[in-house]
Protein backbone atom coordinates (compact mmCIF):
# COMPACT_ATOMS: atom_id res chain seq x y z
CA UNK A 1 0.00 0.00 0.00
CA UNK A 2 1.55 3.36 -1.01
CA UNK A 3 2.25 5.87 1.75
CA UNK A 4 -0.43 8.55 2.13
CA UNK A 5 1.40 11.88 2.11
CA UNK A 6 -1.64 13.95 3.01
CA UNK A 7 -1.80 12.70 6.54
CA UNK A 8 0.76 12.91 9.29
CA UNK A 9 1.84 9.34 9.85
CA UNK A 10 2.43 8.37 13.44
CA UNK A 11 5.21 5.95 14.37
CA UNK A 12 4.61 2.62 12.63
CA UNK A 13 3.99 0.46 15.64
CA UNK A 14 1.82 2.69 17.75
CA UNK A 15 -1.28 1.55 19.54
CA UNK A 16 -4.06 3.12 21.50
CA UNK A 17 -3.33 2.89 25.24
CA UNK A 18 -6.93 1.83 25.97
CA UNK A 19 -8.34 -1.65 25.58
CA UNK A 20 -11.89 -2.27 24.33
CA UNK A 21 -14.40 -2.54 27.17
CA UNK A 22 -15.05 -6.01 28.52
CA UNK A 23 -18.15 -7.24 30.28
CA UNK A 24 -18.47 -8.68 33.72
CA UNK A 25 -19.43 -12.35 33.35
CA UNK A 26 -21.80 -11.97 36.31
CA UNK A 27 -24.15 -10.13 33.99
CA UNK A 28 -24.84 -13.44 32.33
CA UNK A 29 -27.17 -14.43 35.14
CA UNK A 30 -30.65 -14.80 33.76
CA UNK A 31 -33.09 -12.08 34.71
CA UNK A 32 -30.45 -9.55 35.58
CA UNK A 33 -30.37 -6.22 33.81
CA UNK A 34 -27.69 -5.52 31.25
CA UNK A 35 -24.87 -3.04 31.66
CA UNK A 36 -26.95 -0.19 30.23
CA UNK A 37 -30.05 -1.12 32.22
CA UNK A 38 -31.98 -2.85 29.44
CA UNK A 39 -33.73 -6.18 29.74
CA UNK A 40 -32.37 -9.05 27.65
CA UNK A 41 -35.00 -8.73 24.94
CA UNK A 42 -35.05 -4.95 24.75
CA UNK A 43 -33.94 -2.94 21.76
CA UNK A 44 -31.97 0.27 22.22
CA UNK A 45 -33.76 3.53 21.48
CA UNK A 46 -33.49 4.32 17.79
CA UNK A 47 -33.00 7.72 16.25
CA UNK A 48 -33.54 7.71 12.49
CA UNK A 49 -33.45 10.62 10.13
CA UNK A 50 -33.69 10.54 6.33
CA UNK A 51 -32.32 13.18 3.98
CA UNK A 52 -29.26 14.20 5.99
CA UNK A 53 -26.79 14.42 3.11
CA UNK A 54 -27.89 17.12 0.68
CA UNK A 55 -25.60 16.07 -2.19
CA UNK A 56 -26.80 12.47 -2.24
CA UNK A 57 -29.97 11.30 -3.96
CA UNK A 58 -31.10 9.69 -0.72
CA UNK A 59 -29.54 9.34 2.69
CA UNK A 60 -30.28 8.32 6.25
CA UNK A 61 -28.69 8.49 9.67
CA UNK A 62 -29.32 6.01 12.44
CA UNK A 63 -28.32 6.11 16.06
CA UNK A 64 -28.66 3.13 18.39
CA UNK A 65 -27.43 4.70 21.60
CA UNK A 66 -23.67 4.78 20.92
CA UNK A 67 -23.72 3.11 17.50
CA UNK A 68 -23.95 5.80 14.84
CA UNK A 69 -24.22 4.95 11.15
CA UNK A 70 -24.76 7.19 8.16
CA UNK A 71 -25.73 5.99 4.69
CA UNK A 72 -25.83 7.75 1.33
CA UNK A 73 -27.39 6.47 -1.88
CA UNK A 74 -26.45 7.93 -5.22
CA UNK A 75 -28.19 8.10 -8.58
CA UNK A 76 -28.02 5.03 -10.78
CA UNK A 77 -24.97 5.14 -13.01
CA UNK A 78 -23.90 2.87 -15.78
CA UNK A 79 -22.34 -0.32 -14.53
CA UNK A 80 -18.58 -0.33 -14.60
CA UNK A 81 -18.85 -3.47 -16.68
CA UNK A 82 -15.83 -5.67 -16.46
CA UNK A 83 -17.24 -8.09 -18.94
CA UNK A 84 -19.23 -7.13 -22.01
CA UNK A 85 -20.79 -10.60 -21.89
CA UNK A 86 -22.38 -9.75 -18.58
CA UNK A 87 -25.03 -7.42 -20.01
CA UNK A 88 -27.86 -8.72 -17.91
CA UNK A 89 -31.45 -7.66 -17.47
CA UNK A 90 -30.78 -6.82 -13.84
CA UNK A 91 -29.29 -3.79 -12.24
CA UNK A 92 -26.86 -3.95 -9.38
CA UNK A 93 -26.39 -2.47 -5.95
CA UNK A 94 -22.83 -1.58 -5.18
CA UNK A 95 -22.36 -1.45 -1.41
CA UNK A 96 -19.39 0.08 0.29
CA UNK A 97 -19.27 -0.42 4.03
CA UNK A 98 -16.63 1.37 6.02
CA UNK A 99 -15.81 1.80 9.66
CA UNK A 100 -14.47 5.32 10.16
CA UNK A 101 -10.90 5.46 11.44
CA UNK A 102 -12.11 6.86 14.76
CA UNK A 103 -15.14 4.56 15.15
CA UNK A 104 -13.56 2.06 17.55
CA UNK A 105 -11.03 2.13 20.34
CA UNK A 106 -8.13 1.21 18.03
CA UNK A 107 -7.61 3.47 15.05
CA UNK A 108 -8.54 1.80 11.80
CA UNK A 109 -7.01 2.28 8.38
CA UNK A 110 -8.55 4.91 6.15
CA UNK A 111 -8.84 2.32 3.43
CA UNK A 112 -11.12 -0.69 3.50
CA UNK A 113 -9.83 -3.54 5.62
CA UNK A 114 -10.87 -7.19 5.40
CA UNK A 115 -13.90 -6.87 7.65
CA UNK A 116 -15.09 -3.72 5.84
CA UNK A 117 -15.07 -5.70 2.59
CA UNK A 118 -16.86 -8.62 4.24
CA UNK A 119 -19.55 -6.39 5.68
CA UNK A 120 -19.99 -4.71 2.29
CA UNK A 121 -20.84 -8.07 0.79
CA UNK A 122 -23.13 -9.07 3.66
CA UNK A 123 -24.95 -5.75 3.39
CA UNK A 124 -25.36 -6.19 -0.35
CA UNK A 125 -26.78 -9.68 0.13
CA UNK A 126 -29.19 -8.32 2.71
CA UNK A 127 -30.45 -5.46 0.54
CA UNK A 128 -30.62 -7.11 -2.89
CA UNK A 129 -33.83 -9.13 -2.40
CA UNK A 130 -35.65 -5.96 -1.35
CA UNK A 131 -34.74 -3.86 -4.39
CA UNK A 132 -36.50 -4.14 -7.78
CA UNK A 133 -33.28 -4.74 -9.71
CA UNK A 134 -35.11 -5.25 -12.99
CA UNK A 135 -36.17 -1.58 -12.96
CA UNK A 136 -32.67 -0.35 -13.79
CA UNK A 137 -30.98 -2.91 -16.01
CA UNK A 138 -27.26 -2.43 -16.62
CA UNK A 139 -27.16 0.35 -14.06
CA UNK A 140 -25.73 0.27 -10.58
CA UNK A 141 -26.91 2.13 -7.50
CA UNK A 142 -24.15 3.09 -5.07
CA UNK A 143 -24.83 2.63 -1.39
CA UNK A 144 -22.13 4.10 0.84
CA UNK A 145 -22.32 3.24 4.52
CA UNK A 146 -20.06 4.83 7.09
CA UNK A 147 -20.02 3.77 10.73
CA UNK A 148 -19.15 6.86 12.72
CA UNK A 149 -19.14 5.11 16.05
CA UNK A 150 -19.26 1.39 16.65
CA UNK A 151 -20.85 0.06 19.80
CA UNK A 152 -22.19 -3.26 18.56
CA UNK A 153 -24.87 -4.21 16.01
CA UNK A 154 -23.33 -1.96 13.37
CA UNK A 155 -24.23 -4.27 10.49
CA UNK A 156 -27.83 -4.53 11.68
CA UNK A 157 -28.02 -0.74 12.02
CA UNK A 158 -26.48 -0.38 8.56
CA UNK A 159 -29.14 -2.64 7.00
CA UNK A 160 -31.97 -0.57 8.49
CA UNK A 161 -30.25 2.70 7.62
CA UNK A 162 -29.48 1.65 4.04
CA UNK A 163 -33.08 0.52 3.58
CA UNK A 164 -34.35 3.94 4.64
CA UNK A 165 -31.75 5.70 2.47
CA UNK A 166 -32.77 3.66 -0.57
CA UNK A 167 -36.41 4.57 0.05
CA UNK A 168 -35.41 8.21 0.47
CA UNK A 169 -33.61 8.01 -2.89
CA UNK A 170 -36.82 6.71 -4.51
CA UNK A 171 -35.13 3.49 -5.63
CA UNK A 172 -37.97 1.06 -6.48
CA UNK A 173 -38.20 -1.51 -3.69
CA UNK A 174 -40.40 -4.42 -2.73
CA UNK A 175 -40.03 -3.88 0.96
CA UNK A 176 -38.13 -1.96 3.65
CA UNK A 177 -35.33 -4.19 4.94
CA UNK A 178 -34.76 -4.24 8.67
CA UNK A 179 -31.56 -5.35 10.40
CA UNK A 180 -31.58 -7.22 13.71
CA UNK A 181 -28.85 -8.67 15.83
CA UNK A 182 -28.68 -10.99 18.78
CA UNK A 183 -25.79 -12.23 20.86
CA UNK A 184 -25.90 -15.05 23.33
CA UNK A 185 -23.71 -17.06 25.62
CA UNK A 186 -25.07 -20.24 27.16
CA UNK A 187 -28.68 -19.56 28.09
CA UNK A 188 -28.45 -15.80 28.23
CA UNK A 189 -29.49 -13.87 25.16
CA UNK A 190 -28.86 -10.22 24.39
CA UNK A 191 -31.06 -8.63 21.75
CA UNK A 192 -29.37 -5.70 20.01
CA UNK A 193 -26.01 -6.22 21.75
CA UNK A 194 -23.57 -3.47 22.57
CA UNK A 195 -19.92 -3.76 21.52
CA UNK A 196 -18.81 -5.28 24.83
CA UNK A 197 -21.64 -7.84 24.77
CA UNK A 198 -20.81 -8.77 21.17
CA UNK A 199 -17.13 -9.28 21.95
CA UNK A 200 -17.93 -11.39 24.99
CA UNK A 201 -20.34 -13.62 23.11
CA UNK A 202 -17.95 -14.08 20.19
CA UNK A 203 -15.14 -15.17 22.48
CA UNK A 204 -17.35 -17.26 24.70
CA UNK A 205 -17.17 -17.43 28.46
CA UNK A 206 -15.28 -20.34 29.97
CA UNK A 207 -17.68 -23.03 31.00
CA UNK A 208 -20.41 -22.03 28.56
CA UNK A 209 -20.25 -24.14 25.46
CA UNK A 210 -22.73 -22.35 23.21
CA UNK A 211 -22.01 -18.79 22.22
CA UNK A 212 -22.30 -16.57 19.20
CA UNK A 213 -23.62 -13.48 17.48
CA UNK A 214 -26.39 -13.38 14.84
CA UNK A 215 -27.17 -10.64 12.38
CA UNK A 216 -30.41 -10.99 10.42
CA UNK A 217 -31.61 -9.00 7.45
CA UNK A 218 -35.39 -9.23 7.37
CA UNK A 219 -38.11 -8.14 4.93
CA UNK A 220 -41.19 -7.75 7.19
CA UNK A 221 -43.94 -7.45 4.57
CA UNK A 222 -42.98 -10.68 2.84
CA UNK A 223 -41.69 -12.44 5.94
CA UNK A 224 -38.42 -13.23 4.18
CA UNK A 225 -34.98 -13.55 5.67
CA UNK A 226 -32.55 -11.98 3.25
CA UNK A 227 -29.43 -12.45 5.36
CA UNK A 228 -28.68 -14.79 8.22
CA UNK A 229 -25.15 -14.13 9.31
CA UNK A 230 -23.78 -15.90 12.32
CA UNK A 231 -20.43 -16.52 13.93
CA UNK A 232 -19.87 -18.65 17.01
CA UNK A 233 -20.41 -22.17 18.26
CA UNK A 234 -24.04 -23.22 18.63
CA UNK A 235 -26.48 -26.02 18.00
CA UNK A 236 -29.05 -25.87 15.23
CA UNK A 237 -32.15 -25.58 17.41
CA UNK A 238 -31.14 -22.04 18.41
CA UNK A 239 -31.77 -20.93 14.87
CA UNK A 240 -35.32 -22.22 14.82
CA UNK A 241 -36.10 -20.23 17.94
CA UNK A 242 -34.45 -17.11 16.56
CA UNK A 243 -36.36 -17.30 13.27
CA UNK A 244 -39.72 -17.74 15.00
CA UNK A 245 -39.08 -14.58 17.04
CA UNK A 246 -37.70 -12.44 14.25
CA UNK A 247 -41.11 -11.29 13.02
CA UNK A 248 -42.13 -9.78 16.34
CA UNK A 249 -38.68 -8.34 17.00
CA UNK A 250 -38.58 -6.60 13.62
CA UNK A 251 -42.12 -5.21 13.86
CA UNK A 252 -41.13 -2.35 16.18
CA UNK A 253 -38.23 -1.21 14.03
CA UNK A 254 -40.27 -1.60 10.83
CA UNK A 255 -43.07 0.57 12.21
CA UNK A 256 -40.59 3.26 13.19
CA UNK A 257 -38.97 3.30 9.74
CA UNK A 258 -42.36 3.48 8.01
CA UNK A 259 -43.55 6.33 10.24
CA UNK A 260 -40.37 8.32 9.63
CA UNK A 261 -40.57 7.84 5.89
CA UNK A 262 -44.19 8.91 5.88
CA UNK A 263 -43.51 12.08 7.86
CA UNK A 264 -40.55 12.91 5.59
CA UNK A 265 -42.77 12.63 2.52
CA UNK A 266 -45.50 14.69 4.17
CA UNK A 267 -43.13 17.47 5.15
CA UNK A 268 -41.64 17.63 1.65
CA UNK A 269 -45.17 17.95 0.20
CA UNK A 270 -45.98 20.68 2.73
CA UNK A 271 -42.82 22.62 1.95
CA UNK A 272 -43.47 22.42 -1.80
CA UNK A 273 -46.99 23.78 -1.19
CA UNK A 274 -45.46 26.69 0.73
CA UNK A 275 -43.08 27.47 -2.13
CA UNK A 276 -46.06 27.72 -4.47
CA UNK A 277 -47.50 30.40 -2.17
CA UNK A 278 -44.28 32.39 -2.43
CA UNK A 279 -44.72 32.61 -6.22
CA UNK B 1 -19.27 -18.41 -8.94
CA UNK B 2 -18.82 -18.71 -12.67
CA UNK B 3 -21.99 -18.04 -14.61
CA UNK B 4 -23.61 -20.83 -16.55
CA UNK B 5 -26.33 -20.08 -19.08
CA UNK B 6 -29.18 -22.56 -19.04
CA UNK B 7 -32.29 -22.72 -21.16
CA UNK B 8 -35.74 -22.92 -19.58
CA UNK B 9 -36.05 -26.53 -20.71
CA UNK B 10 -32.81 -27.50 -18.98
CA UNK B 11 -33.90 -25.77 -15.78
CA UNK B 12 -37.27 -27.54 -15.87
CA UNK B 13 -35.52 -30.85 -16.42
CA UNK B 14 -33.34 -30.34 -13.34
CA UNK B 15 -36.36 -29.21 -11.30
CA UNK B 16 -38.46 -32.25 -12.20
CA UNK B 17 -35.61 -34.55 -11.33
CA UNK B 18 -35.04 -32.89 -7.98
CA UNK B 19 -38.72 -33.28 -7.10
CA UNK B 20 -38.20 -37.04 -7.40
CA UNK B 21 -34.92 -36.84 -5.44
CA UNK B 22 -32.83 -37.66 -8.50
CA UNK B 23 -30.25 -35.31 -9.92
CA UNK B 24 -28.61 -35.19 -13.34
CA UNK B 25 -25.77 -37.47 -12.34
CA UNK B 26 -27.95 -39.95 -10.45
CA UNK B 27 -27.25 -38.66 -6.93
CA UNK B 28 -29.91 -38.00 -4.32
CA UNK B 29 -30.38 -34.47 -3.00
CA UNK B 30 -28.14 -35.01 0.04
CA UNK B 31 -25.21 -36.75 -1.60
CA UNK B 32 -21.79 -35.35 -2.36
CA UNK B 33 -19.97 -35.99 -5.58
CA UNK B 34 -16.85 -38.21 -5.39
CA UNK B 35 -14.10 -36.41 -3.51
CA UNK B 36 -10.38 -36.93 -4.04
CA UNK B 37 -7.92 -35.85 -1.40
CA UNK B 38 -4.17 -35.63 -1.53
CA UNK B 39 -1.85 -34.41 1.22
CA UNK B 40 1.68 -33.10 1.31
CA UNK B 41 2.08 -31.95 -2.28
CA UNK B 42 3.79 -28.63 -1.76
CA UNK B 43 7.33 -29.10 -0.42
CA UNK B 44 7.96 -25.52 0.61
CA UNK B 45 4.81 -25.29 2.70
CA UNK B 46 4.48 -26.65 6.24
CA UNK B 47 1.31 -28.45 5.21
CA UNK B 48 -0.73 -28.76 2.05
CA UNK B 49 -3.70 -30.54 0.60
CA UNK B 50 -5.49 -30.80 -2.68
CA UNK B 51 -9.20 -31.50 -2.94
CA UNK B 52 -10.95 -32.49 -6.10
CA UNK B 53 -14.77 -32.48 -5.92
CA UNK B 54 -15.83 -33.72 -9.36
CA UNK B 55 -14.59 -30.77 -11.45
CA UNK B 56 -13.89 -28.34 -8.62
CA UNK B 57 -10.18 -28.31 -7.89
CA UNK B 58 -8.69 -26.53 -4.91
CA UNK B 59 -5.12 -26.46 -3.57
CA UNK B 60 -4.55 -25.31 0.02
CA UNK B 61 -1.12 -24.65 1.52
CA UNK B 62 -0.26 -23.68 5.09
CA UNK B 63 2.87 -21.74 5.88
CA UNK B 64 4.03 -20.88 9.41
CA UNK B 65 5.63 -17.61 10.33
CA UNK B 66 6.75 -16.17 13.64
CA UNK B 67 4.88 -12.99 14.45
CA UNK B 68 4.02 -10.69 17.35
CA UNK B 69 0.63 -11.47 18.92
CA UNK B 70 -2.03 -8.79 18.98
CA UNK B 71 -2.19 -6.77 22.19
CA UNK B 72 -5.84 -7.73 22.81
CA UNK B 73 -5.01 -11.44 22.82
CA UNK B 74 -1.38 -11.78 23.92
CA UNK B 75 -1.47 -15.53 24.49
CA UNK B 76 -2.91 -16.47 21.13
CA UNK B 77 -1.46 -17.06 17.70
CA UNK B 78 -2.94 -15.93 14.40
CA UNK B 79 -4.71 -17.54 11.49
CA UNK B 80 -4.73 -15.70 8.19
CA UNK B 81 -6.76 -16.81 5.17
CA UNK B 82 -6.04 -15.78 1.64
CA UNK B 83 -7.93 -17.06 -1.38
CA UNK B 84 -6.59 -16.68 -4.89
CA UNK B 85 -9.01 -17.19 -7.75
CA UNK B 86 -6.56 -18.09 -10.45
CA UNK B 87 -7.35 -17.19 -14.03
CA UNK B 88 -6.89 -20.89 -14.81
CA UNK B 89 -10.30 -21.59 -13.40
CA UNK B 90 -12.32 -19.33 -15.67
CA UNK B 91 -11.46 -16.31 -17.83
CA UNK B 92 -13.73 -14.16 -15.61
CA UNK B 93 -11.07 -14.39 -12.92
CA UNK B 94 -8.49 -12.61 -15.03
CA UNK B 95 -6.89 -9.59 -13.41
CA UNK B 96 -9.17 -8.31 -10.65
CA UNK B 97 -12.23 -10.22 -11.79
CA UNK B 98 -12.04 -12.84 -9.09
CA UNK B 99 -11.23 -10.44 -6.28
CA UNK B 100 -14.75 -10.08 -4.92
CA UNK B 101 -15.30 -13.81 -4.82
CA UNK B 102 -11.88 -14.31 -3.20
CA UNK B 103 -12.68 -11.78 -0.46
CA UNK B 104 -16.03 -13.44 0.21
CA UNK B 105 -14.50 -16.91 0.50
CA UNK B 106 -11.61 -15.77 2.70
CA UNK B 107 -13.99 -13.90 5.02
CA UNK B 108 -16.26 -16.95 5.29
CA UNK B 109 -13.32 -19.17 6.21
CA UNK B 110 -12.07 -16.70 8.86
CA UNK B 111 -15.55 -16.61 10.39
CA UNK B 112 -15.77 -20.39 10.48
CA UNK B 113 -12.43 -20.68 12.30
CA UNK B 114 -12.98 -17.70 14.58
CA UNK B 115 -13.92 -19.41 17.84
CA UNK B 116 -11.69 -21.28 20.25
CA UNK B 117 -13.79 -24.40 19.84
CA UNK B 118 -13.00 -24.63 16.13
CA UNK B 119 -9.34 -23.91 16.39
CA UNK B 120 -7.52 -23.16 19.61
CA UNK B 121 -5.18 -20.29 18.83
CA UNK B 122 -3.48 -20.49 22.22
CA UNK B 123 -1.64 -23.59 21.02
CA UNK B 124 0.19 -21.31 18.59
CA UNK B 125 1.66 -19.09 21.25
CA UNK B 126 5.45 -19.24 21.77
CA UNK B 127 6.14 -16.51 24.30
CA UNK B 128 3.12 -14.81 25.78
CA UNK B 129 2.80 -11.26 24.60
CA UNK B 130 5.93 -11.39 22.49
CA UNK B 131 6.07 -14.15 19.91
CA UNK B 132 3.51 -16.46 18.37
CA UNK B 133 3.00 -18.56 15.29
CA UNK B 134 1.01 -17.10 12.44
CA UNK B 135 -0.49 -19.69 10.11
CA UNK B 136 -0.94 -18.28 6.63
CA UNK B 137 -3.48 -20.45 4.86
CA UNK B 138 -3.38 -19.83 1.13
CA UNK B 139 -6.07 -21.29 -1.07
CA UNK B 140 -5.60 -21.55 -4.80
CA UNK B 141 -8.64 -22.25 -6.93
CA UNK B 142 -7.58 -24.23 -9.95
CA UNK B 143 -10.98 -25.12 -11.32
CA UNK B 144 -14.50 -23.92 -10.58
CA UNK B 145 -17.31 -26.45 -10.77
CA UNK B 146 -19.75 -25.56 -8.00
CA UNK B 147 -19.45 -26.05 -4.21
CA UNK B 148 -16.28 -23.97 -3.98
CA UNK B 149 -16.55 -23.21 -0.28
CA UNK B 150 -17.17 -26.89 0.55
CA UNK B 151 -13.98 -27.90 -1.25
CA UNK B 152 -12.01 -25.05 0.33
CA UNK B 153 -13.11 -25.95 3.85
CA UNK B 154 -12.21 -29.61 3.32
CA UNK B 155 -8.86 -28.64 1.84
CA UNK B 156 -8.13 -26.33 4.76
CA UNK B 157 -8.91 -28.98 7.34
CA UNK B 158 -6.76 -31.52 5.50
CA UNK B 159 -3.90 -29.05 5.06
CA UNK B 160 -3.99 -28.26 8.79
CA UNK B 161 -3.88 -32.00 9.48
CA UNK B 162 -0.80 -32.24 7.27
CA UNK B 163 0.88 -29.24 8.93
CA UNK B 164 3.82 -29.77 11.22
CA UNK B 165 4.89 -26.82 13.34
CA UNK B 166 8.60 -26.71 14.14
CA UNK B 167 9.23 -27.15 17.84
CA UNK B 168 10.68 -23.98 19.25
CA UNK B 169 12.37 -23.38 22.60
CA UNK B 170 13.35 -20.10 24.19
CA UNK B 171 16.93 -19.58 25.31
CA UNK B 172 18.87 -16.71 26.81
CA UNK B 173 16.70 -14.04 28.32
CA UNK B 174 19.36 -11.59 29.57
CA UNK B 175 18.57 -7.92 29.09
CA UNK B 176 15.30 -8.68 27.44
CA UNK B 177 16.78 -10.22 24.30
CA UNK B 178 15.22 -13.58 23.62
CA UNK B 179 16.41 -16.19 21.24
CA UNK B 180 14.29 -18.91 19.76
CA UNK B 181 15.87 -22.21 18.93
CA UNK B 182 14.52 -24.94 16.71
CA UNK B 183 14.46 -28.37 18.31
CA UNK B 184 17.02 -31.02 17.36
CA UNK B 185 16.26 -33.78 14.91
CA UNK B 186 16.62 -36.31 17.69
CA UNK B 187 14.00 -34.72 19.94
CA UNK B 188 11.40 -34.71 17.21
CA UNK B 189 11.64 -31.74 14.90
CA UNK B 190 8.02 -30.93 14.49
CA UNK B 191 4.67 -31.42 16.12
CA UNK B 192 1.24 -31.64 14.60
CA UNK B 193 -1.61 -29.19 15.14
CA UNK B 194 -4.89 -29.90 16.86
CA UNK B 195 -7.09 -29.88 13.81
CA UNK B 196 -9.79 -32.35 14.84
CA UNK B 197 -12.41 -29.77 15.75
CA UNK B 198 -12.05 -27.73 12.59
CA UNK B 199 -15.37 -27.17 10.79
CA UNK B 200 -16.44 -28.18 7.32
CA UNK B 201 -18.66 -25.80 5.41
CA UNK B 202 -21.68 -27.16 3.59
CA UNK B 203 -23.60 -25.22 0.97
CA UNK B 204 -27.31 -25.92 0.67
CA UNK B 205 -29.05 -24.67 -2.42
CA UNK B 206 -32.80 -24.27 -2.35
CA UNK B 207 -34.74 -25.39 -5.41
CA UNK B 208 -38.51 -25.12 -4.84
CA UNK B 209 -39.02 -27.19 -1.68
CA UNK B 210 -35.90 -29.30 -1.92
CA UNK B 211 -32.48 -28.60 -0.55
CA UNK B 212 -29.51 -29.65 -2.66
CA UNK B 213 -26.18 -30.56 -1.15
CA UNK B 214 -23.09 -30.04 -3.30
CA UNK B 215 -24.84 -28.46 -6.26
CA UNK B 216 -23.08 -28.55 -9.59
CA UNK B 217 -22.67 -25.29 -11.48
CA UNK B 218 -25.78 -26.03 -13.58
CA UNK B 219 -27.89 -26.71 -10.50
CA UNK B 220 -26.64 -23.54 -8.83
CA UNK B 221 -27.88 -21.55 -11.82
CA UNK B 222 -31.43 -22.84 -11.18
CA UNK B 223 -31.59 -22.25 -7.46
CA UNK B 224 -33.20 -19.20 -5.94
CA UNK B 225 -31.35 -19.09 -2.65
CA UNK B 226 -28.45 -20.73 -0.88
CA UNK B 227 -27.38 -21.20 2.72
CA UNK B 228 -23.81 -21.83 3.76
CA UNK B 229 -23.40 -23.58 7.12
CA UNK B 230 -20.14 -24.32 8.91
CA UNK B 231 -20.44 -27.58 10.89
CA UNK B 232 -17.91 -28.84 13.39
CA UNK B 233 -17.51 -32.57 14.19
CA UNK B 234 -19.45 -32.21 17.46
CA UNK B 235 -22.61 -31.12 15.62
CA UNK B 236 -22.21 -27.42 16.40
CA UNK B 237 -22.69 -24.65 13.87
CA UNK B 238 -19.78 -22.24 13.63
CA UNK B 239 -21.02 -19.91 10.93
CA UNK B 240 -23.94 -19.31 8.60
CA UNK B 241 -24.40 -16.99 5.69
CA UNK B 242 -26.88 -16.40 2.89
CA UNK B 243 -24.83 -15.56 -0.20
CA UNK B 244 -26.11 -13.98 -3.38
CA UNK B 245 -29.43 -12.27 -3.93
CA UNK B 246 -31.74 -14.96 -2.57
CA UNK B 247 -33.87 -14.91 0.55
CA UNK B 248 -35.63 -17.52 2.67
CA UNK B 249 -39.08 -17.53 4.15
CA UNK B 250 -38.88 -16.67 7.85
CA UNK B 251 -40.40 -19.97 8.83
CA UNK B 252 -38.64 -21.77 11.64
CA UNK B 253 -39.64 -25.15 10.17
CA UNK B 254 -37.88 -24.31 6.90
CA UNK B 255 -34.71 -23.26 8.68
CA UNK B 256 -34.75 -26.11 11.15
CA UNK B 257 -35.06 -28.61 8.32
CA UNK B 258 -32.25 -26.95 6.37
CA UNK B 259 -29.93 -26.68 9.35
CA UNK B 260 -30.57 -30.22 10.52
CA UNK B 261 -29.73 -31.45 7.03
CA UNK B 262 -26.60 -29.31 7.01
CA UNK B 263 -25.49 -30.63 10.41
CA UNK B 264 -26.20 -34.20 9.36
CA UNK B 265 -24.24 -33.89 6.15
CA UNK B 266 -21.51 -31.84 7.81
CA UNK B 267 -20.86 -34.38 10.54
CA UNK B 268 -20.71 -37.22 8.00
CA UNK B 269 -18.35 -35.16 5.86
CA UNK B 270 -16.09 -34.48 8.85
CA UNK B 271 -16.00 -38.17 9.75
CA UNK B 272 -15.23 -39.25 6.19
CA UNK B 273 -12.54 -36.59 5.87
CA UNK B 274 -10.85 -37.67 9.11
CA UNK B 275 -10.86 -41.28 7.99
CA UNK B 276 -9.36 -40.36 4.62
CA UNK B 277 -6.66 -38.24 6.25
CA UNK B 278 -5.75 -41.03 8.67
CA UNK B 279 -5.58 -43.52 5.83
CA UNK B 280 -3.37 -41.18 3.80
CA UNK B 281 -1.02 -40.61 6.71
CA UNK B 282 -0.61 -44.28 7.57
CA UNK B 283 -0.51 -45.84 4.13
CA UNK B 284 1.58 -43.18 2.36
CA UNK B 285 0.38 -43.62 -1.24
CA UNK B 286 3.03 -43.91 -3.94
CA UNK B 287 4.16 -40.63 -5.49
CA UNK B 288 2.12 -39.44 -8.47
CA UNK B 289 2.43 -36.61 -10.89
CA UNK B 290 1.40 -33.27 -9.43
CA UNK B 291 -1.84 -32.75 -11.31
CA UNK B 292 -2.42 -36.41 -12.06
Amino acid sequence: MPVDHRRIQGPECSEDYRKPKTLDAALLKKGSRRADGRKCGEQRKIFLKPGVVSQAKGSAYIELDHTKVICSVFDPREKASRNLEQQTVRGEIFCEFKFASFSGVQRRSHQQEADDKEYSLLLKNALEPAVCLHEFPNFQVDVQVLVLQDDGSSLAAAITCAGLALADAAVPMYDLPVGLSKAFSGDTEFFDPTGAEERMCLRGVDGESDHGVFTIGFLPTFNQVSQLFHSGHISSDRFGKMISEVGTLAAEVHKAVQAILLSAVKSSIDSSDNSKLLL
Amino acid sequence: MADILLSEAEKTFILHGVRDNVRNDGRSCSEFRPIELELGLVENANGSARVRLANTDVLVAVKCEIDNPSSNFPDEGKLDFFVDCSANATPQFEGKGGEQLAVELAALMSRAYQTRESFNLSTLSIIKGMKCWKLCIDVLILECGGSLIDAISMGTKAALADTKIPKVSVIGSDEGSLELELADEADGREEPLDWHHAPCLVTLNKLEDSLLVDASAEEEACCAAALIVGVSPNKKITTTSIPGHGSFLADSKVFTRALNLAVDVGVKLNTALEAAIKKHQTLKPPPRGFLD
